[in-house]
């Protein structure tokens, strides 16, 4: 079908504010927050109900045209960058709360429903929604479903898929499937649990049953310096040791201090090898049990510093400082990348070890900021786009420290998701048999590769083919013919 | 089909193969052999072996699940995967450990203790590793730790077609790929045989105290249950336990000492007149007579009820009346926190079962609350579907498992939907 009656067709199932279809227009879905990948949509359409999605993935299904789904657009691994003669399916019009469940701990969501939405909505009851990745108060929940989303507070509380009890997904062919629901189990495949984290490539998630969480008691936040990240990394050894969990822990090394600080003046101390940014939540009687303890941690590991949270104000402004240490990044550098990589925690003294050499042997600084918890590393690569081939080498860099985290047990990506970014670097955690198992799943749910179709796996695996084993056939092992 | 014993030795060369016997069954059914290869090799070559000839294999552990479910459409080989056993890493500072899916799961927490950890599960009925997550069942710690889904990190397993494949990783967070552990937990073996498993791990408690109250109704329970749950106090486990006369509401709290003992007393300021806290001896008693719960006897009808807070107690008192009015004992323990309960019928008439089942389903159905039957005569399993109705997502699962284990050979016909 030619643009045109396309263009037609959308706009009789959604309506005229439905469908993007002029160029200037589409500037602003030609990517998402990694905004050195750049691609044009054929047109974007921004449905409000689920039966308009299944129209749309129907019309799409029919005339061979893949989907790329958008939710804020504020990923970090080009998710949802557009394919080539492809549609955006943005879930932005759908943002209503459908319905808060307290006495279950419940809430079901539109995917477009911003993160931060559903803590708001629910706090003057005294819940909120746990999974709170530094994006929130932009990002969608359908785009934390797509990536299953973590967060600061991880360690303590999980990820986004440790949250989601249900979905409504519409297939590639336009069929709605309800999956899950409220309780916490139901008999079957976790289908729920398959499709978070599928960065849009199995089905697009229109609704999302939450699970919600009691606000603690009390909060207590601590900020502990250090002389280098080798103490810093000995005292969260020695806060693990202790059977404490806390609710969060985050690192930073000197470079991401000096940023964070001349952005947003948090009062980190500007001298510090590394601080700590430790946060214990729970009934009083546990936290002022906890924080004792791991104040006299703290200092046994050679703490330089430490000081206790007073008040909200001051909780808010330690953490002003971390979550805005990535964009504080500007204030010492033109340009970086951001990378995701995770590493067992116990590895990080050797790692920083290797990022640092790594950035000497380029000839580029590297800032790390560290969910020390949960072991998710974010090396800020720096670099100046203006010098001639410092991007690339830069990327390379950047490739770099990610086989590094995978060589010390890690993974390539802790919250970010693979997406188009990763995709070269998905051989490094897994074989090419792993890959091809994944792949099965793919073909069972989306075989006709419909659904963002670029993303995630290297090479795409045919959904007739029969993979396993190699068999001979009978004539190559009788030496009459060979196989090319 | 007959399985040439000799033929299988010299092929798949595992030396452990016998033939089956009626102690091998599963639901009624018998295996031609039992194999009990010593290494993922062994693994991968039996299945391979076994899939290319059409053979039907079931996998296990300690054995003491192979009653889930509905009876296998084909069954050739038991495939025991005891001999792979033993904790592979225990990464004690990153609180994981990676461990054989022949372990047991009781040796795994006595390694794990070693250095003061422990995984947070609590399956009614402990086996194995590979069990654990193939059935997927949760306890009363579910409420605070999550269920094995939320503690399984990396996963590894022979396919059908006797292809070795991983998914997930060895890192408490991951988002590499899909959720291939998520898929595997509960599937019952039906997708690939478990050879290997990553979980996070949690400090291990070293103090507990249980406050508790008895001679209480469901509504009393479902009323204590909401004052715990808006309050301050972070229970392991909320239970409900009714049986023979007696009925209690528990609120259990592990940790270290002085916050445990806190909450405890907090805990029986809420729930009121004859509340007490148990301790020690006292506390371990009462716990065990709720485990009582599991302990069927032959003839026994035992369900699992999973539903949500709200909608738990009005199911639980007509389960409990209907069951009254048709003279069999029932007995109850209900994890009221995260509204999963089993129920046991003591020996009832199949003419007394099946209605009180249908009964029950039909009520959970309702409000979209599961039940599934766990343990049954099979008098009553031939009459009453197992498992439960899927609705619209058995499509989705048809076309998964086709895709893993095209020619069935898996545990065939023992899931959900005869899958």
């Amino acid at each position: 079908m030619e643009r045109l009656a396309l263009v037609k067709e959308l706009t009789s199932i959604l309506g005229p504010g439905g469908v993007i279809s002029e160029p200037e227009q589409l500037l602003t879905y030609e990517s998402d927050g990694l905004r050195n990948y750049r691609a044009t949509p054929l047109l974007v359409v921004l449905p409000t109900t689920t039966q308009q999605v299944q129209a749309v993935m129907r019309l799409c299904h029919a005339e061979g045209i893949p989907v790329v789904p958008r939710g804020s657009g504020t990923g970090l691994s080009a998710g949802a960058l557009p394919v080539a003669g492809g549609i955006v399916l943005g879930l932005s019009r759908m943002r209503d709360i459908l319905e808060v469940d307290l006495p279950n701990e419940r809430a079901v969501v539109q995917a477009g429903v911003l993160n931060l939405s559903v803590t708001q909505r629910v706090a003057p009851h005294g819940y909120y929604y746990a999974p709170d990745p530094s994006s929130q108060q932009v990002c969608s929940i359908g785009g934390n479903v797509a990536e299953n989303s973590g967060g600061a507070h991880c360690l303590k509380y999980g990820f986004t898929v440790n949250h989601v009890l249900g979905l409504t997904v519409v297939l590639a062919g336009g069929e709605i499937v309800h999956l899950g629901g409220k309780s916490v189990e139901s008999p079957g495949y976790d289908l729920t649990g398959v499709f978070v984290g599928s960065e849009g490539t199995l089905g697009i998630v229109t609704e999302v049953t939450l699970r919600l969480v009691r606000r603690p008691e009390t909060v207590l936040t601590l900020l502990a310096a250090f002389e280098s990240t080798d103490a810093a990394g000995a005292a969260v050894s020695g806060i693990i040791g202790a059977g404490i969990v806390p609710a969060a822990i985050e690192m930073m090394d000197n470079l991401s201090i000096q940023a964070a600080e001349a952005a947003v003046h948090a009062n980190y101390p500007l001298d510090a090898g590394a601080i700590l940014l430790v946060e214990l939540d729970g009934p009083r009687v546990e936290v002022e049990d906890q924080s004792s303890l791991v104040e006299g941690i703290c200092l046994d590991s050679g703490a330089t510093s430490l000081r206790v949270a007073k008040d909200d104000e001051e909780r808010a402004l330690m953490w002003k400082g971390r979550k805005s240490a990535f964009a504080a990044m500007g204030r010492i550098s033109r340009d970086y990348f951001v990378q995701d990589g995770v590493i067992p925690r116990t590895a990080l003294p050797r790692v920083l070890r290797e990022i640092a050499a790594l950035g000497e042997q380029y000839g580029l600084r590297v800032a790390n900021v560290f969910h020390a918890g949960d072991g998710n590393l974010h090396p800020l690569v720096l670099f100046d786009g203006s010098v001639p081939g410092q991007t690339g080498q830069a990327e390379m860099l950047a490739g770099d420290i990610l086989k590094v985290c995978v060589d010390a047990g890690g993974s390539i990506t802790g919250e970010h998701g693979v997406g188009l970014d990763k995709k070269r670097y998905m051989p490094l955690m897994f074989s090419s048999d792993d890959l091809d198992t994944m792949q099965m799943l793919r073909c069972a749910i989306d075989p006709e590769r419909e659904l963002n179709p670029d993303k995630l796996f290297p090479t795409p695996r045919l959904c007739g083919e029969r993979p396993g084993v190699y068999k001979p056939h009978p004539l190559q092992e009788a030496g009459l013919a060979d196989l090319f | 089909m007959t399985v040439n014993i000799g033929e299988m030795i010299a092929e798949t060369g595992i030396d452990l193969i016998r033939e089956g016997t009626s102690n091998d069954a599963v639901l009624g059914a018998v295996p031609g052999v039992v194999a009990a290869p010593g290494s993922v090799e062994g693994i991968s070559r039996l299945l391979s072996w076994a899939n290319e000839r059409g053979l039907a294999v079931i996998p296990c552990g300690t054995r003491t699940k192979l009653d889930r479910g509905t009876p296998p459409a084909r069954y050739d080989i038991l495939l025991d995967l005891s001999r792979l056993s033993g904790v592979i890493e225990h990464a004690a500072g990153d609180l994981t450990v990676t461990v054989r899916a022949g372990t047991r799961l009781d040796d795994l927490q006595a390694e794990l203790a070693k250095a003061g950890q422990f995984l947070a599960v609590d399956p009614p009925v402990p086996g194995t590793v590979g069990g654990l997550i193939a059935c997927g069942d949760s306890g009363p710690r579910r409420f605070r730790y999550g269920g094995v889904r939320d503690l399984l990190l990396g996963v590894s397993f022979v396919r059908a077609d006797g292809t070795l494949a991983r998914g997930g990783g060895k890192v408490v967070k991951n988002v590499a790929g899909y959720d291939l552990p998520k898929l595997f937990t509960g599937a019952l073996g039906t997708l690939g045989v478990i050879v290997e498993a990553t979980f996070r791990l949690y400090p291990l408690p070293s103090v507990s105290a249980t406050a508790v109250v008895s001679g209480v109704s469901e509504r009393a329970a479902a009323d204590a249950l909401s004052a715990i749950v808006t309050s301050s106090v972070t229970p392991t486990v909320l239970d409900y336990y009714a049986a023979a006369g007696e009925s209690h509401f528990a609120v259990r709290f592990e940790g270290t000492d002085l916050p445990v003992w806190v909450q405890a007393a907090r805990t029986v300021e809420l729930l009121g007149k004859g509340a007490r806290v148990l301790s020690g001896e006292d506390e371990n008693a009462l716990w065990r007579l709720f485990s009582g719960v599991m302990q069927t006897e032959e003839g026994d009808v035992l369900a699992r009820l999973s539903s949500v807070r709200s909608d738990l107690p009005a199911l639980l008192k007509r389960a409990r009346a209907e069951t009254n009015e048709s003279g069999v004992e029932l007995s109850l323990r209900a994890h009221v926190g995260h509204a999963q309960a089993l129920l046991r019928w003591h020996e009832p008439s199949t003419e007394a079962a099946l209605p009180l089942l249908t009964s029950l389903r039909a009520q959970a159905e309702a409000c979209s609350s599961r039940l599934v039957v766990w343990r049954t005569p099979a008098d009553v399993r031939e009459r009453f579907e197992v498992w439960g109705s899927m609705g619209e997502s058995l499509d989705l699962m048809r076309r998964v498992k086709a895709q893993f284990d095209p020619r069935n050979t898996l545990n065939p016909g023992r899931f959900v939907g005869g899958i």
